[in-house]
């Protein structure tokens, strides 16, 4: 005989006709809720969506790629869930579990309504039909574990992970719908009788019909009908219930993976026409974030990886990304909701014939200015969040409207006053921007016309006494590899990086249009900087204003004149110490830049006659690198000396033992500096540049 | 209530100025301006009470040419309800300042004036207390601290003097004078600078105002002060402490 069963075996008709007539009542009450968290994301800002599938076939393909990719990527292969141990586990073992049952459910009914027209279309039979059941009784004991590890791990309740109510229903129906899923094969298995390969294809059915073999067959059709009916009754809840609880990530994360702004670093811009014909800057309501930003808010599962990853969190800042997007969730239910909900008792008094319920102010009210300066804009929020949400943009966003609306004060003021005022951050004279050449000597642009590669210094390079050794660093290695490299000198100004993050949209314009045009008068094409957050503007800031630049690390740089030959280092240089190497974000986070340096300083290692220099790691590096505390402007606040994130990262640096930490960046240079000097044990601080040069054979003097 | 704060059209404090070689006066090539920073704290101040009282007006006013509108637009973006541009092509003392100021203050009738000590520009420290004398009001100069009492009649101050902080209470109407602690002027950017020029602005003269504006000062000359001499690097307390008792003869 070939192995197979009836599907609805056992189920009288009038339970099947109400089992649709539920399936009916389900679905309506899962669009309504969808359709009510729709309306809310369709108040932002259009992205475009119409232009998605405008075009030919071709074009529509190119546009859907990469969040096709994504969705099959971070989606279906949980690309970004990996990597955490036990909860990932979790989840993969639950979501393989559930996409495997959810699938076969759907060809199970696929073939119900084929026999339906013809016997002979079903195919849910013969050697189909044992795979099909063996893979789903092996799925569901994933789904199954996936469940009890979520269940065990919500009794611990991590202090990163929210918790509500709803979820001790989310996650025993699960539970429950697993276990009830095998009692009603077990149950079957007992009234059908199946023999060998029907009956040894459910393994973990056979297994649970064991329990019930005493039944007779009329038992076991009575028991099995309830059962039935309890199992169909939870999956009915369960599908009602997604758009109202956590399960709404099941929707919302995956559209929010194919909407995503996947690139990190990169910020939207803001024309004055656009100022001027809205009256704002940036976002001072929550209908401003746009619409793909909404739906963002809705697939956030408050798993807290982005908590964890927060420096600013982690060193007691009033800022939590995951309190953020949760705070600015509840406010699209609230505000967005009274937006399109007409009020059944209109007051005369309102005049316009609508009183919307009692909504809440987004700044102050619900996000506190505090929070929004609290940020490094270090993106490992972004990085870590399993379906893409990206609460640094958020935040810059709202910073956009608290600076146009003059809310910001004290030292970061100052220096975006003395970037308008003098093109730098620091206010000193443009005029004396090259006087760090002084004594080792660095080719202007109008010096060398002919140059190849323009060496971008920065404002702490130009001005910071300690940043103007690394960059004669720099000179002294281009100059010894014989590199056809210039400067701006006096004629470069101030990137704009900082007042951009800040949230001083237009100084940065302003900056920007003012080297771009400086560029082009040169013919720039090809840039080395040793300061990531040029290196990121230069790259993803400048392109949007039509500065198109090959922009690259110094990191990068010498590693290429090493491999050349070009650098020659000897060999005999004393005492070297163990070095670890502090990644800068901008750097190895959001440009993908961390092999150049360490092969930069493996070089040294092994070429050095000491046995004790090594590169070692701190447990937080390449991607996954923790801020330095310097970014997003903050460089140019205050910070509270108790805790500050440079003292959290010097120490997870000293702890590797090294006594050399060298750095990529010139604000991480200052910071590290800083955190290395409130701790007990004291270690050198140093740009890659500086140690290389520190090795090289000069020809002696004279 | 209603707060009158003058704002001083100033060489921004972050460009490096340089003296004319001929006469007096610097060079004003490449020179960018700036309210007059002790200015900008006495607005930031007078736009904290408005916040905090609500229902009140901040008034911004400026004496010189038409440039200064560029400050006045400061002023109105960092929150001031109006703005007043007294012109005059005559650069003027401190006391034909406090002249002008003296007009305005009678035709506005505010409820205070509050203003920078000094500018940073001549340094005078002047103008404030002349002003008070001449409206025959009480003065506080140096504030650091300031809040309004008794039903906004009084204001208690915090004086920065050297010896410490010294409190005193003056009736209102007064002349205050604000020093560099009292608070952080909050930032202004482009878009609140274009925002800024929908509000009023109204030009007169001193003449509209029946004061004649002149100078009783004049400059004859300017010098930058010397430059310093290079320091000496000295590798022990030793040698530090020889240096100091027989090279600059200290102790």
């Amino acid at each position: 005989m070939t192995p197979t069963r009836e599907t609805f075996g056992n189920i009288p008709p009038a339970s099947q006709v109400l089992f649709y007539c539920l399936t009916v009542v389900t679905m309506a009450i899962f669009a309504f809720g969808i359709w009510r968290r729709f309306r809310l994301w369709r108040q932002g800002a259009p992205i475009g969506l119409r232009a998605l599938v405008a075009g030919n076939c071709r074009d529509i393909i190119t546009k859907l790629k990469p969040g096709l990719g994504r969705l099959l990527t971070d989606g279906l292969g949980q690309k970004r869930v990996r990597g955490r141990g036990l909860p990932s586990w979790a989840h993969l073992s639950l979501f393989a579990g559930f996409m495997m049952l959810f699938l076969g459910t759907t060809l199970l009914e696929i073939d119900h309504l084929a026999s339906g027209i013809s016997e002979s279309l079903k195919f849910h039979k013969g050697t189909y039909y044992v795979i099909y059941e063996f893979t789903l009784d092996v799925f569901g004991l994933l789904f199954l574990a996936g469940c009890i590890l979520f269940f065990w791990r919500r009794t611990r309740r991590p202090a990163s992970v929210g918790h509500r109510a709803t979820d001790w229903y989310v996650i025993i129906s699960f539970l429950a719908m697993g276990i009830t899923g095998y009692l009603v094969e077990g149950l079957r298995i007992v009234w059908q009788q199946p023999t060998g390969i029907a009956a040894q294809c459910s393994p973990v059915g056979l297994w649970v019909s064991r329990w019930f073999s005493g039944m007779t067959e009329a038992e076991a059709r009575t028991a099995h009908l309830a059962v039935w009916w309890g199992h169909a009754l939870l999956v009915f809840g369960f599908i009602a219930s997604i758009p109202y609880t956590r399960l709404m990530h099941i929707i919302a994360g995956p559209l929010n993976l194919f909407l995503a702004k996947p690139e990190l670093g990169r910020m939207s811009p803001v024309t004055m026409e656009e100022v001027e014909k809205t009256e704002r800057i940036g976002v001072s309501g929550i209908e401003h974030f746009d619409q793909q930003q909404l739906v963002s808010l809705d697939a956030c599962m408050e798993c807290g990886r982005c908590e964890e990853a927060c420096p600013a969190f982690a060193t007691d800042k009033p800022l939590s990304p995951k309190r953020v997007v949760q705070d600015l969730k509840d406010l699209m239910t609230v505000n967005l909701t009274a937006a399109v909900t007409p009020c059944p008792d209109p007051l005369p008094s309102q005049g316009r014939g609508k009183v919307r319920a009692k909504t809440r102010a987004l700044h102050d009210e619900t996000i506190n200015i505090e929070t929004l300066w609290s940020c490094t804009t270090c993106n490992a929020c972004t990085r870590v969040c399993p379906v893409r949400i990206d609460p640094v943009t958020l935040l810059t966003d709202m910073r956009r409207n608290r600076v146009g609306e003059g809310a910001l004060s004290g030292t970061a003021a100052t220096a975006l006053r003395r970037m308008q005022s003098s093109g730098n951050p620091w206010g000193l004279p443009a005029a004396e921007r090259a006087n760090w050449t002084e004594g080792i000597g660095a080719p202007t642009v109008q010096e060398n016309p002919q140059f190849e590669l323009l060496y971008w210094i920065g404002c702490a390079g130009s001005y910071d006494r300690r940043a103007q050794r690394v960059a004669r660093a720099m000179v002294k290695l281009l100059k010894h590899a014989n590199v056809n490299f210039a400067i701006l000198g006096r004629e470069e100004r101030c990137t704009g990086e900082s007042a951009r993050r800040l949230g001083d949209e237009f100084l940065f314009q302003e900056l920007a249009q003012a080297n771009i045009a400086t560029m082009a008068k040169y013919n720039v094409r090809k840039i080395v900087t040793h300061c990531p957050h040029c290196l990121n503007s230069l790259l993803k800031d400048y392109s949007q204003f039509g500065g198109h630049y090959e922009v690259i690390h110094h990191t990068q740089l010498l590693r290429q004149l090493l491999s050349e030959g070009r650098l020659k280092f000897s060999s005999n240089s004393s005492a070297d110490d163990a070095a670890t190497y502090h990644d800068p974000c901008y750097l190895a986070r959001v440009n993908g830049i961390h092999d150049a340096p360490r092969e930069v300083l493996k070089a040294l290692a092994t070429g050095s006659a000491s046995p004790a220099a090594e590169l070692r790691e701190m447990p937080r590096h390449r991607e996954k690198t923790f801020c330095c505390g310097a970014g997003g402007g903050r460089m140019w606040m205050e910070e509270d000396p108790k805790k500050r994130v440079c003292t959290v990262r010097a120490k997870e640096a000293l702890e590797t033992g090294a006594r050399t930490v060298a750095v990529g960046c010139p604000f991480c240079l200052t910071m590290m500096t800083d955190g290395v000097a409130a701790q007990s044990e004291s270690a050198r601080v140093l740009d890659v540049a500086e140690i290389l040069v520190e090795k090289l054979d000069f020809p002696k003097a004279g | 209530m209603k707060i009158l704060v003058p704002l001083k059209r100033v060489p921004d404090p972050d460009t490096k100025i340089r003296i004319k070689p001929d006469g007096p006066g610097i060079e004003l090539d490449g020179v960018k301006f700036a309210v007059n920073p002790f200015d900008a704290i006495a607005l930031e101040e007078a736009l904290r009470i408005e916040e905090k009282l609500g229902e009140m007006e901040v008034v911004v006013v400026s004496i010189g040419g038409e440039e200064c509108v560029e400050q006045l637009r400061v002023g109105l973006a960092m929150g001031a309800d109006r703005a007043l541009l007294v012109k005059t092509s005559e650069s003027l003392d401190s006391l034909a300042v406090a002249k002008v100021l003296a007009a305005v203050y009678r035709r506005e009738k505010p409820d205070f004036v509050l203003m920078g000590k000094q500018a940073i520009d001549d340094d005078s420290n002047q103008a404030g207390q002349m002003l008070a004398a001449m409206l025959g009001v009480g003065q506080a100069t140096f504030v650091s601290k300031l809040e309004l009492i008794e039903n906004n009649t009084k204001a208690r101050c915090g004086r920065e003097t050297d010896a410490g902080i010294e409190t005193i209470t003056v009736r209102l109407p007064a002349v205050l004078t604000t020093d560099l602690r009292l608070n952080e002027p909050r930032y202004v950017s482009l878009p609140g600078i274009m925002k800024a020029k929908k509000k009023p602005l109204e030009e007169m003269t001193p003449a509209d105002l029946g004061v004649a504006a002149t100078s009783r000062t004049k400059i004859f000359k300017l010098e930058s002060p010397p430059k310093r001499k290079a320091g000496v690097r000295v590798k022990t307390v030793d040698e530090l402490v020889d240096k100091l008792k027989n090279e600059a003869k200290v102790i």
